[in-house]
């Protein structure tokens, strides 16, 4: 009989994953050499999704698909990173990148464009893997600057109609 | 894993397995210049970005969340 694996989690409380909703970075992640398994979790409604890692139920990496945010954004792998990933083209994978969101300004919430987490959806297997290419920001703002300026301004706490009227 | 420390001079080299070999292109003062000959797809990388990634990816897990109407309150993303 097949038992879905249940962890205790700050962030989502008690997590239950199936085996087959599970991803495997079989070098951990950088900063968390020993998790091997995660899995994503959030909501719809929110273009920030989480790297739930299967390890240590403290741990969850916030993460974005870099389209959502960056649509020019291409990488370039090596054949040694498609030969991890057991993948023969690039048809099967997919991109997450990591995102620094500081507690009192998500406004300012930022992109690790320099080390994207790749993705073999088919045998859900994945790995972090840093980029040769000098151009691309560990910190990149995911957001425009006027929408970060329009933010940053104290609003009052009335309708969103009523925020962005005012000038 | 072990540290294994050997003395080079400039020109010399040492060689990691059949074909990677580390040759050291220069010296001067206290830096060391390093050429590597070795095959295309083999990951070269800094040791200090290595470990600007880890510490981004420890400073994003501690971070706060994202609330999902920033984009609806701010306007459209880009």
């Amino acid at each position: 009989m097949h038992v879905p694996m249940m962890i205790n989690t700050t962030r989502f409380g008690p997590f239950t994953v199936e085996d087959e909703d599970v991803l495997h970075f079989p070098k951990g992640i950088p900063g968390f050499e020993g998790h091997t398994r995660w899995a994503l979790a959030g909501e719809d409604d929110n273009p920030v999704k989480w790297l739930q890692s299967l390890t240590d139920g403290d741990v969850a990496l916030p993460v974005v698909t870099p389209h959502t945010f960056f649509p020019e954004y291409r990488i370039q792998l090596e054949r040694a990173d498609l030969a991890f990933l057991k993948c023969e083209t690039a048809d099967a994978l997919a991109m997450l990148v990591v995102v620094a969101i500081p507690s009192d300004r998500p406004w300012d919430a930022s992109a690790n464009l320099r080390a994207p987490i790749v993705v073999n959806t088919e045998l859900r297997v994945a790995r972090q893997i840093i980029l040769d290419d000098e151009e691309l920001s560990l910190q990149t703002p995911i957001l425009p600057p006027e929408l970060r300026e329009k933010m940053m301004r104290p609003a009052p706490a009335a309708s969103p109609e009523a925020a962005e009227g005012s000038e | 894993m072990t540290v294994l420390a050997l003395s080079r001079k400039k020109g010399e080299s040492v060689f990691i397995g059949d074909d990677i070999e580390i040759v050291v292109v220069d010296v001067k003062g206290d830096q060391v210049r390093l050429g590597i000959n070795a095959p295309r797809d083999l990951v070269i990388l800094r040791s200090e970005l290595v470990e600007a990634i880890r510490n981004a990816n420890l400073a994003a897990a501690k971070a706060g969340a994202f609330p999902a109407d920033i984009l609806k309150k701010g306007g459209t993303a880009r």
